[in-house]
């Protein structure tokens, strides 16, 4: 049996949580800081397209920041590839998708954004560019390549996200909210194309997101993430049930 | 070869930026002229006011401008990157990339850095010409080499500076109090020999003071004033030797601190 390739044990994470010098003398013994995530497990085999699900404030973003390394945990252990999270090569490993939208340089165009980043992911000149058009096609953005990112609409720049993630031919993919902006269309493709991406060897996605009818088409399994707990976890319809009740959603609603 | 690649992509990047803002390279340009030509009349005033500092003015100066402004790109630019980078959204993207700590902070400073050692170049190429006794090649490779590891001293100093940065989000608290102390005491626009006893003193733990003094010395630039470009050489070195690694040192603990709060990209 192989390694899966998205592994965490017990992680924990909080936040400081700075407090005005009045409220600090009123209820002194109150806590400093806010739990985000308060040991979780997880485990994302290989070919896997696994949901995660929860409020608001549940750990979602946080535990994608974990396993992609720019967030450190305060206790616990999460593996990528059999490597550390947030080590180099584990960093080399994964593809982070954010829905924010400062996260690229507005004044450059969608091919030069890719251009930069696919250098820092270590692609030679020849072979970024190479790797920059397959990725735009896979996507179907090619004729927004010579656009500068500041002219691109919102659905272009998630999928350009995507994209960006996808330039390093990652073994794991993060994707925080990827469908948010996009038509059903847009968000249709994105399902194929992940969908086509996870079946290379060893390749794994964990997908956060609110939408629930997303996780249902998406999914292979879902976690629900509640007030920094893992709850459950299956198939999207074994646990639908609990997450309406987390959601406070009344059945049927939906 | 990797972080030849690197800095590469930060270079071709900021060469795109600065690219698009069309007009930015002719107001940096015309800004620099004016400046020669300002102090190229101020000169010619202390000229006829101090006779005894003469002609050795105008060199004097422009061998100050062109530190000054090295130093203060040096000590503000790494920490305004850093700032930019978090506001912007783009820090977090960049450092989920396998990146070092160490790359990600000084290959953006690459182009901004060599624009002001070209500009110190013009600086000091206008200065060359306008010095009484021209320099031996010798003296010209030494006041090269030392302009150079002066801007080492400067690049840590920042780096050191963009670290706080990172961790205050706001504020320069290294780079604006030893920016204003250098002006003021480190003889950009007059000799430290003017200052009283005790600030004279507070100049000889500014590394600007050495930078100059060991520059002046190289090209005889120091307009009648005697320099000891021996010992600020050796203060220099020791300087950039001690501090560089130490501040890409820095820089690794504050953005590991910014990983273990999660404000990578808070402002």
């Amino acid at each position: 049996m192989t390694a899966a390739p998205l592994v965490a044990e017990g992680l924990r994470k909080r936040y400081r949580r700075p407090r005005p010098l009045a409220a600090l003398l009123k209820s002194p013994t109150q806590p400093w800081y806010t739990e985000a995530l308060r040991g979780v497990d997880l485990r994302v085999e290989a070919s896997e397209i696994v949901g995660l699900m929860g409020p608001n404030g549940a750990g979602k973003s946080s535990l994608l920041r974990i396993l992609a390394g720019t967030l450190l945990a305060d206790g616990g252990a999460a593996r990528v590839c059999g490597l550390p999270a947030g080590a180099p090569e584990a960093r080399r490993a994964v593809g982070l998708v954010t829905t924010d939208e400062r996260s690229f340089y507005w004044r450059l165009s969608a091919r030069e954004n890719l251009r930069f980043f696919a250098s820092l992911y270590g692609l030679e000149a020849n072979a970024a560019q190479l790797r920059v058009q397959e990725v735009a096609s896979l996507l179907g953005l090619e004729e927004a390549l010579e656009q500068p990112f500041r002219a691109l609409s919102t659905g272009r720049r998630a999928s350009l996200a995507l994209a960006r993630a996808l330039l390093h031919e990652p073994k794991v993919l993060l994707l925080d909210e990827p469908a948010r902006s996009l038509d059903p269309g847009a968000a249709s493709r994105l399902r194929g194309a992940l969908r086509r991406w996870v079946r290379g060897e060893g390749r794994c996605a964990l997908y956060a997101t609110h939408d629930l009818h997303e996780l249902r088409r998406s999914a292979d399994r879902v976690l629900l993430l509640d007030q920094g707990l893992l709850v459950a976890q299956g198939p999207y319809a074994t646990i639908e049930p609990r997450a309406l009740e987390v959601f406070g959603v009344e059945a049927g609603a939906l | 070869m990797r972080a030849a690649r690197v800095a590469l992509a930060f270079l071709r990047r900021d060469l795109l930026i600065e690219a698009s803002y069309r007009a930015n390279f002719l107001f940096g340009l015309s800004g620099l002229l004016l400046r020669i030509g300002l102090f190229f009349f101020l000169a010619r005033m202390v000229a006829r006011l101090a006779p005894g500092l003469g002609e050795g003015y105008f060199p004097f100066v422009l061998s100050g401008l062109a530190v000054s402004e090295l130093m203060a790109e040096a000590l503000h630019g790494f920490g305004r990157r850093v700032r930019a980078a978090q506001t912007l959204g783009t820090l977090e993207a960049v450092l989920a990339t396998p990146i070092s700590p160490a790359e990600a902070i000084l290959s953006p400073a690459l182009l901004p850095l060599g624009a002001a050692l070209a500009r110190g170049g013009v600086y000091l190429g206008v200065a060359l010409l306008a010095t009484a006794n021209a320099p031996s090649p010798l003296q010209l490779i030494t006041g090269a080499a030392a302009y150079l590891v002066g801007a080492a001293v400067f690049v840590a100093l920042g780096v050191l500076s963009a670290s706080l940065t990172l961790l205050l989000k706001r504020g320069d608290p290294l780079g604006a109090g030893l920016a204003a102390l250098s002006t003021l005491l480190s003889g950009v626009y007059y000799p430290v020999s003017v200052l009283p006893a005790p600030l004279q003193s507070v100049a000889q733990w500014l590394p600007m003071t050495h930078a100059l003094e060991a520059l002046r010395a190289g090209m005889g630039a120091g307009g009648g004033v005697e320099s000891e470009g021996g010992r600020a050489w050796l203060i220099l070195s020791l300087l950039a030797l001690g501090l560089l690694p130490l501040s890409l040192l820095a820089f690794a603990a504050a953005t590991r601190r910014a990983r273990r709060e999660g404000s990578l990209c808070h402002y």
